[in-house]
C-alpha cells in the first residue's frame, strides 16, 4: 500500500469522473434544438 | 428579495464564511490552508491542464475561421475605440496586485531558486516565473470567461449569468437547471471571497506605504490597518448608495495612470539600461518557454519546490479563476462588436505585454539591488513583504512622492474594484438584472467588507491566498462547462 494514498486516489477519481462528464458534453449531450 | 433562493443562499454562504472568520479566524485560516494543500497536491495537474487548454483553445479560436465571428450582430461596430478599449482592459484584471507584487514577487522566487542555481540564472528564472503567473494563462482564464459571456450575451441575447450558456445550449432540463444554479452560486462565492481578499491585500499595501511615509516601525500595533480598512469601507459604500458608475471609471483610469506614471518615472530615474535589458530579455524568454511551461507540475522535485509551486503558481491560477467571472463580465461589456480574433489578441496579448514590462522594470530594480548593491532586499521580502515596493522606491529620488502615489493608486484600485464587484454580485444574484437595486448592491458591499475584514484579521497574505483558492475551487469545474457550451454553440455558426 506504500504507493496508494487513499485521499489522493479518491479525489482524483472525482476528477476522472468529471472528465468523463466533459467527454459526454462534447460528444453525446443533447443540445437544445431551438438554439 | 426574499423570494430569490439564489440570493438568499449566496448571502448565507458568504455571510457564514465571514461570520466564521470573525468568530474563529485562526480556525478558518488553518482549515483553508490544509484543504487547499490537499486539493492542490491531488489536483494540481488538472488545474494546470485546464489553464493550458484554455490558452490553446483561445489561440485556436483566433487563428480559425471562427475568429471572424462578431460578439454581437454581424453588422455591429465596436462600442469603444481600440485605444480606450485596451486601456480599460489593463485596469480591469490586475489592479492592486501589480503594485503589491511588482518587486516582491520576482525577489521571492529568487530566494528559493537561488538555492538550486547560481544568482544570475536564478534571477532569470524568477523573472520568467513572475511573467508566467501574470501572463497569457491568467488572461486566458479571464478572456475565455469573458468571451463566453459576451458571445451568449450579445450574439444570443442571453442574460449576463454564468448559468445562461449552459441552459441555452443544453436546453432547460433538470440537470442544466441544477448545474446552472450551482454554477451561479460558485461564481458568486468565488467573486465575493476573491474581492474580499483583494481588500485585505490593498489594506496591507496602503498600511506598508503609510508606515513608510511616516516612519512607523513594526511596533505600531493593529490600529493602522483597521483605520485604513474603515476609511476604505466609507469610500466604497458611499458610491453604492448613488449611481456613480461614470465616476468609478474615472477613478479607475486615474489609478491606472498613476501606476503607469510611476513605472515611467522609475525607468527614467533608476538604472535605465539594466531595467530595459531586463524587460526585453524577459519578453524573449517568456514567449520561447510559455507553452511547455503551462504544463509544468514540478513532479520530481523536493517538498520545498512542491510547496512553492502550490503556494505561488497554483494559488495564482486559482486567484485568476476566482476573479474570472467578475472581470469576465466587465471585459465582455466593453467588448461588444469586436470579432473573436480581435478579442483574443486585445484581451490576452496586450495586457500580457504590459505585465511583462511592469514586472521587467520593478523586478529588475529588485535584482539590481540584490546582485549589484549590498541592500538588504532579500531580508525585507522575507520579513515584511508588504513594504517591499516602498523599500525599493526609497532607493530612488522623490521617494516620499512615489510612495504616496502607490498608496493613492492602491486605495483607488480597491475602492473601484469593490464598487464594480458589488454591482456584478448584485446582477448575478438577481437573475442577471442589468440594474440591480441599490439595497442589493449595498448588502453585497457590506458583505465584501466583512470578508475583507476576516482576511485582514488573518494578518498574513498567505492565509488570504489560501482562503481565495478554496473559494475558487468549484469554478475550475464551471469554466469547463462554459467552454463546452460555447464550443458546441460555435460549431453551429456558419463560417466562411
Amino acid at each position: 500500500m506504500t504507493f496508494t494514498p487513499l485521499v489522493d486516489t479518491f479525489l482524483n477519481l472525482g476528477t476522472f469522473a468529471f472528465i468523463g462528464v466533459l467527454i459526454w458534453l462534447y460528444t453525446k449531450a443533447p443540445t437544445d434544438p431551438d438554439d | 428579495m426574499f423570494r430569490n433562493p439564489l440570493l438568499l443562499v449566496a448571502l448565507a454562504v458568504t455571510g457564514g464564511i465571514a461570520a466564521w472568520g470573525v468568530i474563529d479566524n485562526t480556525g478558518l485560516a488553518a482549515l483553508s490552508a490544509t484543504t487547499v494543500a490537499t486539493l492542490f497536491a491531488s489536483r494540481g495537474w488538472f488545474i494546470m491542464l485546464t489553464v493550458s487548454l484554455l490558452l490553446l483553445v483561445a489561440i485556436w479560436l483566433a487563428l480559425s475561421p471562427y475568429g471572424r465571428i462578431k460578439l454581437g450582430r454581424d453588422d455591429e461596430e465596436p462600442e469603444f475605440d481600440t485605444i480606450s478599449w485596451l486601456t480599460m482592459l489593463f485596469a480591469a484584471g490586475m489592479g492592486v496586485g501589480l503594485l503589491y507584487y511588482g518587486a516582491a514577487e520576482p525577489v521571492s522566487h529568487f530566494i528559493l531558486i537561488d538555492e538550486y542555481v547560481s544568482g544570475p540564472e536564478a534571477a532569470e528564472r524568477a523573472r520568467f516565473m513572475t511573467n508566467f503567473h501574470w501572463g497569457l494563462h491568467a488572461w486566458a482564464i479571464y478572456g475565455m470567461t469573458a468571451l463566453v459571456i459576451a458571445y451568449f450575451g450579445f450574439r444570443k441575447g442571453c442574460a449576463n449569468l454564468i448559468s445562461a450558456p449552459i441552459q441555452r445550449v443544453f436546453g432547460q432540463r433538470a440537470w442544466t437547471l441544477v448545474v446552472g444554479w450551482l454554477a451561479d452560486l460558485s461564481a458568486i462565492v468565488a467573486i465575493a471571497i476573491g474581492v474580499g481578499g483583494s481588500i485585505a491585500m490593498g489594506v496591507f499595501q496602503v498600511e506598508g506605504g503609510v508606515a513608510s511615509l511616516f516612519g512607523l516601525g513594526p511596533e505600531r500595533g493593529g490600529w493602522l490597518p483597521l483605520a485604513i480598512f474603515a476609511l476604505m469601507c466609507v469610500a466604497f459604500v458611499l458610491p453604492l448608495l448613488v449611481d456613480l458608475s461614470k465616476g468609478m471609471a474615472l477613478l479607475s483610469n486615474i489609478a491606472m495612470a498613476l501606476a503607469v506614471a510611476l513605472m515611467l518615472f522609475v525607468v527614467i530615474v533608476g538604472p535605465t539600461s539594466y531595467m530595459m535589458s531586463g524587460v526585453v530579455g524577459g519578453i524573449g524568454q517568456y514567449f520561447w518557454n510559455v507553452l511547455p511551461h503551462g504544463f509544468a507540475t514540478f513532479t520530481f522535485f523536493d517538498e520545498n519546490v512542491e510547496g512553492w509551486f502550490q503556494s505561488w503558481t497554483l494559488n495564482y491560477m486559482a486567484w485568476w479563476l476566482a476573479w474570472g467571472p467578475f472581470v469576465g463580465v466587465f471585459v465582455a461589456r466593453i467588448s461588444r462588436g469586436r470579432t473573436i480574433r480581435e478579442f483574443v489578441v486585445g484581451v490576452m496579448v496586450v495586457p500580457t505585454l504590459f505585465s511583462m514590462i511592469w514586472f521587467g522594470v520593478f523586478g529588475s530594480l529588485g535584482f539590481y539591488g540584490i546582485l549589484r548593491t549590498e541592500l538588504p532586499i532579500l531580508e525585507v521580502v522575507e520579513t515584511n513583504i508588504n513594504e517591499t515596493i516602498f523599500f525599493v522606491l526609497d532607493q530612488l529620488p522623490l521617494s516620499f512622492l512615489t510612495t504616496l502615489v502607490v498608496v493613492i493608486a492602491a486605495f483607488l484600485f480597491i475602492v473601484t474594484s469593490v464598487v464594480s464587484a458589488a454591482f456584478v454580485l448584485g446582477m448575478f444574484s438577481t437573475g442577471g438584472d442589468p440594474d440591480p437595486a441599490v439595497k442589493i448592491k449595498v448588502i453585497w458591499g457590506i458583505l465584501l467588507a466583512a470578508l475583507g475584514l476576516v482576511m485582514l484579521l488573518s494578518g498574513s497574505i498567505d492565509a488570504v491566498r489560501s482562503i481565495i483558492s478554496l473559494g475558487a475551487m468549484p469554478f475550475v469545474l464551471v469554466i469547463h462547462l462554459l467552454v463546452a457550451a460555447f464550443l458546441r454553440a460555435l460549431v453551429k455558426e456558419p463560417v466562411r
